[in-house]
């Protein structure tokens, strides 16, 4: 049964630190780690509140991995729920948004494995991940170089899916590079590494146009 | 030509604008719903019971295997030593039970096999046994055998005359 915008809101209010009286302290939110702890203690509506902290990103990062909005909502809701029913598993080395992150990621690199053997059979290889939606562009940046910058995303999509990755989750400013290294289980000089190669295809490329 | 800073400004737009969407608020309600619910997604659901059901499949055929009932064993008659030089002496009466049919030699079947049905040993009834009256055999006699004797041929054998050896001179010269 889904739940309307009003008791959300009602959820995130009850969520606020309460001082000694139980009077809500208005100038501190509770922080992750306590929303765990109450998850932990069987306080479902906590949770809410980190979903709500970090649907954001989850979503983003299965953008980057599969490149379109309905696969990237269906990465992000399982991975939500997955992080619920495993938050006893939840170490605290990283972050909460981390550690839903490194969730997403595992979950959209395997849809897109199959996307891509689905693909293969199906459709030619060069048509992966081209369905990427495009975003209006600002009115300045339109009058300036909206060709420009669609030729620049179109050779985005043409890059090799690591190199992709990298740029994308980077380009998403939800994460630091680090954050970002750890969520995908690889070396930070490996990430900057693979943002870096990424860039300089990209002007490669974009040089001899 | 555009230079360097452009390029890295133009890149940081592009993948800024493929990245800068937000999920639909119904996200969040969805997932609260299913955590509210407890439920899983249908498919993993259904991959969990299919998986379960083939387990117990799985045991339930091991068990009917390991416990399903031996093949009658055939037994068979013990060898008797004879007693060479002695005329065999005949053995007391003794009865021996079998049952009928054990002795049958058994078909291969060309039915297919249904395992996990296990019968229990069949008790035997008086009706079943019969009684196997002992073989009366003659003594053997041993009797003398007579050899012939074989006569006598005396042979003489003849004298050779070997004529006595000549050694011839050696030449004189080696070749």
């Amino acid at each position: 049964m889904l739940r309307s915008k009003a008791s959300i809101e009602r959820v995130t209010l009850r969520h606020l630190v309460r001082d000694a009286q139980g009077h809500p302290e208005q100038s501190r939110r509770m922080t992750d780690g306590e929303l765990v702890e109450r998850v932990r203690a069987g306080d479902t509506a906590a949770f809410g509140e980190l979903v709500e902290r970090h649907r954001g990103a989850v979503y983003r990062a299965g953008l980057a991995a599969l490149g379109n909005d309905a696969d990237a909502e269906d990465v992000a809701q399982e991975a939500l729920v997955l992080s619920f029913n495993r938050i006893d598993q939840f170490r605290g080395d990283a972050s909460v948004r981390t550690w839903m992150v490194s969730i997403a990621w595992r979950l959209a690199l395997s849809r897109r494995r199959r996307m891509w053997w689905k693909a293969n059979r199906t459709l030619a290889p060069e048509t992966e991940l081209h369905s990427l939606r495009d975003v209006t562009p600002s009115p300045e940046a339109r009058m300036q170089s909206a060709q420009f910058i669609k030729s620049v995303q179109q050779q985005i999509r043409l890059l090799p899916p690591k190199l992709r990755d990298a740029l994308l989750l980077a380009a998403a400013g939800d994460l630091t590079q680090d954050e970002i290294a750890a969520a995908l289980n690889i070396p930070a000089a490996t990430f900057r590494g693979r943002v870096r190669d990424a860039r300089l295809r990209l002007k490669a490329r974009l040089g001899q146009e | 030509m555009m230079d360097e800073r452009e390029l890295d400004r133009a890149i940081d737009t592009a993948a800024g604008r493929m990245m800068a969407q937000e999920p639909r608020r119904a996200l969040g309600y969805t997932v609260m719903a299913r955590v509210r619910q407890g439920t899983t997604p249908a498919p993993r659901r259904f991959v969990w019971i299919v998986a379960t059901a083939s387990l117990v499949l799985c045991g339930v055929i091991t068990i009917a295997v390991m416990t399903r009932a031996p093949s009658p064993a055939l037994s068979l008659p013990v060898s008797r030593q004879l007693a060479v030089g002695h005329p065999p002496v005949a053995p007391a009466l003794e009865v021996s039970v079998v049952a009928e049919g054990a002795m049958q030699p058994r078909r291969v079947a060309r039915a297919p096999i249904q395992r996990g049905v296990v019968r229990p040993p069949v008790p035997l009834t008086p009706a079943d046994m019969s009684v196997i009256e002992p073989i009366e055999t003659e003594p053997i006699v041993l009797s003398e055998i007579g050899v012939p004797q074989l006569a006598r041929e005396a042979t003489s054998i003849e004298t050779l005359n070997i004529e006595p050896l000549t050694i011839e001179p050696l030449a004189a010269s080696n070749d």
